[in-house]
This record gives C-alpha cells, structure tokens and sequence, in this order.
C-alpha cells in the first residue's frame, strides 16, 4: 500500500511539473498565433480602411468578429469604444483596448509598444497614410512574429523538458 | 427696391401671403453636438447658459486661440466655465490636442472614408450641423485634394424650422395646385437651407388645410445639409414624398432621380456650377418643377453671375424669394412672381410681394 502511495505521489509530482513546463511551453506558442492573428487583424483593417472606405468603428467590428479573442477582443473593444460618445479618437480608443486587453494575451511588453504606435495615426488621415501606418504596424509585427517562432521552436522544448525533468527529478527527492 | 423688380402681377388664390418677419428659430439640441467636440471644449459649451445657446449661430475652434460663439448679435469668448466674455485673455484657449481630437470626432475616427468632404472643405454630421474645415491644403493637379495640419473648425448649427416657408405658400403651388419652380437667393447665413427644407416637406406633404395634394419630391442633398441624412436616413423632416440623393453632386444627381424617382418636384441647395444649369434646365424640360437655393443679396447679383445669368434670366424660375437677416435669420425680404426673360436693362416683369 505504502509503495502503491509512493508511485502515486511520484507520478502526480511528475505530471504537475510537465503540465507547468508545457503550460509554460504553450505560452510561447500562444504569443507567435497571437502576434499572426493581430497581423491579420491589421491586413484586413486595411482593406476595410482603403477599399471598403469604412467607417472606423464599423471596421474594427467587421475585423473583431472575424478573429478569436483575445484579439479579436481588443477591435472590438476600440469600436466599442469608440461609439460610447465618451469623445474618445480612435486612436485612445486603439489605445485604451490594446492596454485593457494586453494582460489577457501571451504578448510581450515590446509587442504591445508596436500596437500602440498605430494609435497616433489611426484614422487621423487619408486613405494612402492610412495604408501606409498599418502596413508597416503589420511588417513590424512580422519582424517580431518571426523571431517569436525561432524562440518558440527551442523555448517549447526546453520547457516540457524542463517540466518533465524538473517533475522526475522533485519525484525522487521525495521518495 | 431694385429697378428690377417692378410689380406687374400680384397672386393671389385664397393661400397666405408673406410678410416680414423673424422667423422664430429653435436651437439645435445640444446634445447633437457635444459628443463631437473634445472635453476640453466641451465642458465651456455644457455650462453655457440656455439664453446664449438659443442664439448660437456657429462654434469656432482656432487652434491657439480663443474658443468663440457666432451669435445673431455678434462674436462671443468663451470661459473654461462656459461664461460670455469680451476678454480673450481669460477666455479657453483651443489646443493642439482639442483641434485634433475634435477633428477625429467630427470624422468618428474616419478621415480616410471622408476624402471628398475634406476636398470641399467641410464635413457634415449627425443632426446636419456642417463643421468647416482649414490648415494647410494638399494640391493634386492644382485641385484641393485634402486638408492637413487642421488649424481650425467652423460649427454651423443647423436648425429645423418647421413652417419657415409656411408664408411662401401661394408661391410654392399655383392655381391649380401644381408646384412652381422658385429660387430662394440670399447671401450667407440668412436661412436659405432652413427655408428650403420647409419648402421641400411643404411640396411633399402638401397643404391639407388649403386642399394643396403632395408631390413627390427628388431632392439632391450634395452638403447633406437639407434632409441631414445619417447612414442614408433624413435626421430631418423633408417630407413624406421626398426622396434623397445624398451626398451626390447636383448635376449627377438630378439626372439620376429623374431616371430613377421620376420626381414631380427637383430640388437642390446652392447652385451655380455651370453643370448645374443644364441639369435644372433638363429637369424642367421633362416637366418636373425645380426649387433651389443660391448664394447672393439680390436678385441683380445672381442675375450677373456668369453661372446663374442663364438660370435666372432662361424662364426656368417662376418665382424669386430673396432672404435677408435684416430681422434675424430667414427674413422674407421679397418675393418676385413672374419670369424675368428681360432681366437686365431694360427691367423686365416680375411681381413683387409685398
């Protein structure tokens, strides 16, 4: 009884520490879908911005319903925003979502920083400058996104490893 | 009295006639137009007083300088606490910020979709109220193709007044109840626009106490000023046969919705493109009458504009109403009944009521 008690605890020491690595894996894995998702997010408000010359508060919903969230969220957040009649631009509106939003995502610090440059610009001017801030929003996020994924490869393993290694290692200790 | 308008005709069907005097004027509902202006402006404008509001005409926002109200009475300054002053130093001063975020208002965060109202120079809202626009103009061709750096705003609040073309009546239908084609001329802020709106719903409706049927009406709304329609709606009451072109250059429009409204009435605000002329005359020539508005103090001076000299002088217009503010916006100053084929020296006919 007393060894069936030990393997037990030993097994169930091991798999919290490999649920906690791959939980942590998974963070990263999370932040390269989250950062491709809001770079989506950014193509399709600019066609709805320069072809569809859409209203902004209608464009971020149109873009919102189309993403999961929490991305999606934070375009609807700003229409939501924006169509309180709080007389809040769009680009607080931008601003205030991203930030309200930012803690329920895997984004880093520096992702967020590239979100929020948009928001001085968003709407303020005309179609082509429109065009323009959000591609370079979005080959920003690319740079960042590509470097997450080449962090991700070796961050996703190191952590499961780590957790199963980590989870053995505590097992034994307490046997 | 101008040597052109010479009483030959006097009309008169049992209809009121018009007479001089103000128009009373309903101010617009503050609340159209708070949310368009930053806090910082906002907050004078909420504490002003409602006897100062009930005679504001226009908001002017000068990045920089004072905040102030255009009333019937004059310029005023306004205080961060909303107080009337004629001392500029203790007035609220518009900031960079304020102008910007106001402008992102106006345009809900959409400047991109509002290109060609910034190409004209002024954006209209919720409510119809028209926000002028300048800074800096970006040229394409040597045509204004936007404005940047906006430097300032012009509010201009737009007002409903229903029964303002309620003396206009025995002019607006003739004998038999048919509708007649009538310029409205008067120089800038004297009420053509509220005048032709109530025109528009009177035509539309028509006058059931005088037995006066409605007719259907194409209006072609270019400033969305008449019917301020808002995603396509008319936010005023233009009447329950009256169709809307908004949005839509005059010429465009009037041949559109005579293919497509087959309208008894067309009417348009501010002519005076020469593209404007051929489509009125067309109009007119498929039976359809014609109400429009244009910019000038009296009949003589549309008469010598190149543009309108045609319009004015081609038989087209039957009856000339000339606006004034002489006792407040929407003063019926004139009312000429009759064409002026023989405008211009010699002077030709034309009634002139009263």
């Amino acid at each position: 009884m007393r060894l069936f008690l030990e393997v037990a605890g030993f097994l169930a020491v091991v798999g919290a520490f490999a649920a906690a690595g791959n939980l942590v894996a998974a963070s990263y894995r999370a932040r390269t879908v989250q950062l491709a998702a809001f770079r989506t997010g950014l193509d399709l408000l600019e066609t709805e911005v320069t072809f569809a010359a859409a209203a902004m508060p209608l464009a971020l919903e149109r873009v919102g319903a189309g993403l999961a969230p929490p991305v999606g969220t934070v375009f609807q957040r700003a229409a939501a925003y924006l169509r309180s009649g709080a007389g809040v631009s769009a680009g607080e509106a931008w601003e205030r979502a991203a930030r309200d939003v930012f803690p329920d995502t895997a984004l880093e610090g520096d992702d967020l920083d590239v979100l929020l440059a948009l928001a001085p610009y968003l709407g303020v001017t005309d179609r082509e400058d429109q065009r323009r801030h959000l591609r370079l929003a979005a080959e920003r996020l690319r740079a960042r996104e590509e470097a997450a994924r080449a962090e991700q490869g070796a961050a996703e393993r190191m952590w499961r490893y780590l957790g199963v290694l980590g989870g053995l290692a505590c097992g034994l200790v307490f046997l | 009295m101008s040597p052109l308008e010479t009483a030959v005709v006097r009309r008169s069907h049992g209809l009121p006639g018009p007479t001089r005097r103000r128009v009373s004027v309903r101010p617009p509902d503050r609340s159209e137009i708070l949310p368009y202006l930053a806090p910082g402006v906002r907050r004078p404008l909420e504490r002003l007083g409602d006897d100062l509001w009930a005679r504001a005409e226009e908001v002017r926002l000068r990045r920089g300088r004072p905040l102030s109200l255009v009333t019937d009475t004059g310029d005023v300054w306004l205080s961060p606490s909303g107080l009337p002053t004629e001392d500029a130093s203790s007035a609220h001063v518009v900031t960079a910020d304020e102008t910007m975020k106001t402008l992102s208002l106006v345009c809900e965060g959409s400047v991109y979709a509002l290109e060609e109202e910034f190409r004209h120079g002024f954006v209209t809202v919720r409510g119809g109220h028209r926000v002028g626009l300048v800074g800096r103009t970006v040229l394409d061709n040597g045509r204004v193709r936007t404005i940047t750096h906006v430097g300032g705003l012009n509010i201009r609040l737009s007002r409903e007044v229903r029964g303002a073309a309620r003396p206009l009546v025995r002019w607006l239908f003739d004998r038999r109840g048919r509708p007649v084609s009538t310029l409205i001329v008067s120089p800038p802020g004297c009420g053509k626009t509220t005048i032709l709106r109530d025109a528009v719903r009177l035509l539309s409706d028509g006058v059931p106490e005088f037995g006066l049927k409605g007719h259907r009406v194409g209006l072609v709304d270019e400033r969305s000023e008449v019917a301020a329609c808002y995603e396509g709606v008319p936010q005023r009451d233009v009447g329950l046969r009256t169709d809307v072109l908004d949005a839509c250059p005059k010429a465009e429009g009037v041949f559109l919705l005579l293919r497509a409204m087959s309208p008894e009435v067309i009417a348009a605000d501010e002519i005076g493109r020469p593209e404007d002329a051929a489509a009125l005359n067309e109009a007119a020539s498929t039976g359809a009458a014609v109400i429009a508005t244009a910019h000038g103090s009296s009949l003589e001076e549309v008469a010598a504009r190149p543009m309108l000299r045609d319009l004015v002088r081609g038989g087209l217009f039957r009856v000339f109403v000339i606006l004034s503010r002489r006792s407040g916006p929407g003063t019926i100053e004139r009312v000429v009944d009759g064409p002026l084929r023989g405008l211009g020296p010699p002077a030709g006919g034309g009634a002139v009521v009263p």
